[in-house]
């Protein structure tokens, strides 16, 4: 019995500071990202090594049939030893690429506390059930950089073109299936995992 | 500056995106080149400076790619020695210049390596086992110089056997050769109390109390990023007691016999893999052509006078690929084509020591053989998390490979020659559990063979 009162106690725990939240907004799930990830010391010798790092965000849950859904986003990191500063790219399912520059260590905390990743949509009310989240930092990948770029070049050519934004919108989930699964080919230098309840947001 | 922190943060939130269509921001089209003045290697303790630098392939004063720079990585990843490397760029003395800090964590200087091999077939009810036990140490003499030795013990627990120090090597590598990144290895093995069958003509022997006495001399030559040639001579010698069959009457002879061979072989090579113990990814792609002889020389036999000389030539053709695709998460598969193609020209001669142009007895005259093997193995991490990993890598595969073989040997007998064919094929079903860290090996292995 005291198997179950400690699983009850576990499950209407609030979440643990600096866990990741994940929120429902009608037929989208967003996922903010763990605080303390970027506080990992092995995290910050892989972001200041000046080479790029990928990290790979999934999600995964299943609804109340037990259906298994999954989502997914990507960000790319990379420390400029000159300038001091970090580029930063994001593709999630808005099918976002962001070169950002971030002036310093504490403009990338900044930016990864509010940034918000689309990994889910529906066309109707997205389930809101408890999900496993899991983060993996990746090696860089010369070829999904050139995918990405030609990516980018074929979403800034087309984003008036005939095809609208609904097609628009199709195209970019298949990229972006494409660039995840693409980084799974690659061995993680690290992986974290949280077990996340999902948020209403009314 | 702060306004436009600040606005492409915004634009970046999700409420603008929300409503709007996928747009393009800024981006950076061009792929970072890193001008590299200076290589710093860090965290060595007994792996030399210029080890690394040469496996590495970077010079200083050229312009890097990422992916150059993580290819040079993986090769140094590669290296026996080193269990991980991380490389790190930092300002260097002008703008757009840096320093390349190579930090690696190396492996012991000792060595174990052991293997447990458990093998049942569908035509013989008993389980086999042959476990190998390989003990080891290196010492990096100079800076670029390294002697190694090792010896290695066989058991099979289930007949009661143990061999402990059955085989012993002495080696030395020189990695920086004429400057120019060349490997060059020579090794000196030895080995006694081996219990092997030799075929002398068409007849098995069991040898007794041989002695073997090899060298080995590799020169290993960078051809690109991920490209070498490699160079191997291999020369070997016995001096063998042969217990047989031989045609002295009923009683067994004890015979002495020299044995030598040699042969060499070029080989071509192209290798990314991110790992040599454990790969996750990549491709290597090998050819390679042999070339080389033995001859035995059985003139001590007791009563009979028989002498027998045998000079075999052997050509061969070696083709092997192999491809590693993770899929998903810590799992992996990997292809593996391995194919050979042999031709053993013999020259044997059996004959009366007193009348030596008068042949008693020949056997095979030309042998050619062709080999083909096809693996599809499915691995899993089993330790792949951060808290894990810092104490070795373990992974579970699940091999299947059918393999199939043609040889086709002219026979000569007296005067007639015939042609004898001979085709086979087989499938064998593989579970093996790998560990390795910083100072050993251990693998577990269980196979299955059938013929479907």
């Amino acid at each position: 019995m005291g198997g179950w009162w400690l699983l009850v106690a576990l499950a209407l725990a609030p979440p643990v500071e600096g866990d990741p939240r994940l929120q429902q907004r009608g037929g989208d799930l967003w996922l903010t990202l763990s605080q303390s990830v970027l506080g990992e010391a092995e995290v910050r010798d892989y972001l200041d090594s000046g080479l790029t790092t990928s990290l790979l965000v999934r999600i995964q849950f299943r609804d109340g049939q037990g259906q298994r859904f999954e989502g997914s986003a990507r960000i790319d990191l990379r420390f400029e030893p000159w300038d001091e500063v970090y580029f930063a790219t994001v593709w999630d399912l808005n099918g976002m690429h962001v070169q950002q520059e971030l002036k310093n260590r504490a403009a990338l905390e900044q930016w990864w506390r509010a940034l918000q990743l689309l990994l889910y949509r529906d066309k109707g009310v997205a389930p809101c059930r408890p999900t496993r989240v899991s983060l993996e930092v990746l090696p860089f990948s010369a070829q999904e950089q050139n995918n990405a770029r030609n990516w980018v070049r074929e979403v800034g050519g087309t984003r008036d073109g005939p095809s609208g934004a609904e097609g628009q919108s199709t195209a970019n989930i298949q990229l972006l299936n494409v660039l995840v699964a693409t980084s799974m080919q690659r061995k993680p230098l690290m992986r974290f995992t949280w077990r996340v309840s999902c948020l209403r947001e009314p | 500056m702060v306004l436009v922190f600040w606005l492409s943060l915004w634009l970046s939130t999700p409420t603008l995106l929300e409503h709007a269509a996928p747009s393009v921001l800024s981006t950076d089209t061009r792929a970072p080149s890193f001008l590299i003045e200076a290589i710093e290697v860090s965290g060595e303790a007994q792996v030399p400076e210029a080890v690394i630098l040469s496996e590495s392939l970077l010079v200083v004063g050229q312009a890097y790619r990422e992916q150059q720079l993580r290819l040079a990585m993986q090769r140094i990843n590669r290296l026996p020695y080193v269990m991980e490397c991380r490389f790190q760029l930092k300002r260097g003395s002008r703008r757009g210049a840096y320093r390349l800090v190579v930090d690696i964590v190396e492996t012991r200087f000792w060595f174990v390596e052991i293997t447990s091999n458990w093998s049942r077939s569908e035509q013989r009810a008993d389980t086999t086992n042959l476990d190998t036990g390989l003990v080891g140490a290196r010492w990096f003499v100079g800076a670029s110089d390294l002697l190694y030795l090792s010896t290695e013990s066989f058991a099979n627990w289930r007949h009661g056997d143990f061999d402990l120090g059955e085989q012993l090597t002495l080696g030395y590598s020189h990695f920086n050769l004429f400057d120019q990144n060349i490997l060059f290895d020579a090794q000196l093995t030895w080995s006694d109390n081996q219990s092997r069958t030799v075929v002398l003509g068409e007849r098995p022997f069991e040898s007794e109390n041989g002695e073997r006495w090899g060298v080995n001399l590799t020169a290993s030559v960078p051809a690109g990023q991920n490209h070498w040639f490699k160079l191997v001579g291999h020369y070997e010698t016995a001096q063998n007691q042969l217990r047989g069959p031989l045609d002295v009457g009923s009683t067994q002879t004890l015979v002495d016999v020299t044995e030598e061979s040699g042969d060499l072989t070029l080989t071509w090579e192209f290798n990314t893999t991110d790992d040599a113990f454990v790969p996750r990814r990549g491709q290597i792609w090998q050819i390679g052509l042999r070339m080389g002889g033995d001859s035995q020389d059985v003139r001590a036999l007791a009563q009979g006078n028989q002498v027998i000389v045998g000079e075999n030539d052997d050509f061969a053709f070696d083709f092997r690929w192999e491809l590693y695709r993770p899929y998903w998460n810590r799992h992996n598969m990997a292809y593996r084509v391995v194919a050979g193609a042999r031709r053993l020209d013999r020259d044997l001669k059996n004959y009366q020591s007193d009348r030596p142009t008068q042949p008693l007895a020949v056997g095979y005259d030309r042998e050619r053989s062709l080999e083909l093997t096809g693996d599809a193995v499915y691995a899993v991490d089993l330790w792949g998390t951060r808290r894990t990993r810092r104490y070795g890598d373990l992974r579970l595969e699940f091999k299947q490979r059918a393999a199939f073989y043609h040889r086709s040997d002219n026979v000569r007998r007296e005067d007639a020659v015939s042609l004898v064919r001979r085709d086979d094929h087989l499938a064998v079903s593989t579970v093996e559990i790998k560990y390795r860290n910083a100072w050993a090996i251990v693998r577990l292995r269980f196979e299955y063979l059938w013929r479907p």
